[in-house]
């Protein structure tokens, strides 16, 4: 019996990414026998990518113009976190202006504002960007033949529409006492002893020196509490770490959780 | 304001006595090519009046007033209704649901250039019926993914069961034009079932761009 876990990625691209891409990503968790989804990559999902949806979309919803939208994402484009880069913006202009071809003439001289290419425009996009944010909440959990690994401190909170906007609630864990995975962690030290070096020998990355700064006190100092904010930085070990020995990651991020999966004995497949 | 057709007065709202209301579920009497009937409702609203009696001392009462109302919850539907969004809207989707009917009956007949004109001629109703999404999101919504579908067929005609399912979703469009976001999914969901694509294709190719989000850890972590 064939069996994977389903990484963030994957889960994005299943569900957020309409096209080839989400056909891809579909094939590819049908084509075990068991697909796995752990609440971990919903909890990613949520707090990125589906963040940024909603971001564009409340932009497209508040502006009601696509063209100060498309200011909104190239200014995004220049700052360091660049969700989305020049090029995608460019894919974007390029069907813009193949619209403008169409004339919408006779239709402004009888609907006005509404009949304009930047409100049609603007319009298409969020109806879109609602239905693809809505569809994919209600999908996440029927996506795969199981959902494991639930987190005891993280509170799926329902994603709403108020005024027009999307409401995406809570995306981050609210621990009692400490991250609900640390007691999983910390009953393998050698494990995350592995792990840690794994990581150290991957390419100097922030993400990296932030992951095994993590696992390096979990290890070193096991009576600290773990925080929500440093189970975040932990992101690829924890699927490495807890994904089953009989099962494979699938993920489209092969080259950064490949070597952590192969020193735990565990393999990675893309879609 | 009176009510067309109907006889009945549309009184503005209050927080009260409704006796009639327009609505599209639960029909008894319907409004024909509106997608409205006339429904009994709840009673309710009635309206504070000052009395003075022969003392001259002044005491308030309810007056229950009998003029049929509209509940707040109804008013958003019909704030639109009769408008010329509305009186379009109806129209065209006849059109088109009309249209994507002789189709079917072309594609039976084997002819197929007739079904594809039939097809066309469908397809160039959805720019203006995407102006009238005054109507609401649900309605702007389903036009939306009904011109992204034939976007995405890229001049191909549909299938039978492509065009089946798009007639399916016209006539509940015309049946209902105020449906609500989440009815509008339900229509959504039917057209994607039958592998068409629903948004706009530079949204596709934008959104799928491995430059975009969520294709690398900087942006999921």
């Amino acid at each position: 019996m064939t069996k994977t876990y389903v990484e963030t990625t994957v889960l994005t691209d299943a569900l957020l990414k309409p096209g080839p891409r989400a056909t891809a990503a579909r094939s590819a968790i049908n084509s075990f026998d068991e697909s796995q989804l752990p609440v971990y990559s919903i909890k990613e999902m949520k707090a990125g990518p589906l963040h940024h949806y909603v971001w564009l979309h409340g932009k497209l919803a508040t502006t009601g113009s696509w063209v100060q939208t498309l200011g909104q994402l190239r200014r995004m484009a220049m700052t360091p976190k660049r969700y989305w880069v020049s090029t995608a913006v460019e894919a974007l202009e390029a069907g813009a202006h193949m619209g403008r071809k169409v004339t919408l003439r006779d239709l402004v001289k009888k609907y006005g504002g509404a009949a304009t290419d930047d409100a049609v425009r603007c319009d298409r996009y969020r109806l879109s960007l609602r239905y693809i944010i809505m569809s994919a909440w209600r999908r996440r959990r029927s996506l795969t033949s199981l959902v494991v690994d639930e987190l005891g401190c993280y509170a799926e909170a329902n994603v709403t529409e108020e005024r027009g906007l999307i409401e995406l609630g809570e995306t981050k864990c609210d621990p009692k006492n400490e991250c609900s995975l640390a007691a999983d962690l910390r009953k393998n030290p050698e494990i995350l002893k592995t792990l840690k070096n794994a990581v150290e020998a991957q390419p100097a990355k922030p993400e990296n020196a932030r992951r095994a700064k993590v696992l390096k006190e979990l290890v070193r100092l096991p009576k600290e509490k773990l925080t929500a904010q440093q189970c975040c930085h932990l992101g690829d070990a924890v699927f490495a770490f807890f994904c089953p020995l009989d099962a494979v990651i699938l993920t489209t991020n092969a080259k950064d959780i490949g070597p952590l999966a192969a020193v735990l004995g565990k393999k990675v497949q893309g879609p | 304001m009176p009510l067309t057709g109907t006889g009945s007065v549309v009184v503005p709202i209050d927080t009260g006595v409704a006796r009639f209301h327009l609505s599209q579920a639960g029909a008894h009497t319907p409004l024909p090519g509106t997608g409205f009937s006339k429904k009994e409702d709840l009673v309710g609203p009635s309206r504070e009046v000052m009395v003075l009696d022969a003392n001259g001392v002044v005491s308030f009462a309810h007056k229950v007033s009998n003029a049929p109302r509209l509940s707040q919850s109804d008013l958003y539907p019909v704030r639109h209704a009769f408008s010329p969004e509305h009186v379009t809207a109806l129209r065209l989707l006849g059109l088109a649901v009309k249209r994507t009917e002789r189709a079917l009956r072309a594609m039976n007949d084997a002819d197929e250039i007739a079904a594809d004109i039939e097809v066309q001629k469908a397809q160039v109703l959805l720019p203006e019926l995407f102006c009238c999404r005054s109507l609401g999101d649900g309605f702007g919504g389903v036009v939306n993914g009904l011109l992204s579908a034939f976007e995405s067929l890229e001049g191909s005609p549909p299938n039978v069961l492509q065009l089946r399912t798009l007639n399916g979703v016209l006539s509940v469009l015309r049946d209902k034009p105020f449906l609500s976001s989440e009815e509008a999914d339900e229509q959504l969901e039917q057209l994607e079932a039958v592998d068409l694509c629903l948004h706009p294709p530079e949204l596709v190719k934008f959104l799928s761009s491995d430059e975009n989000i969520g294709s690398s850890d900087e942006n999921v972590r």
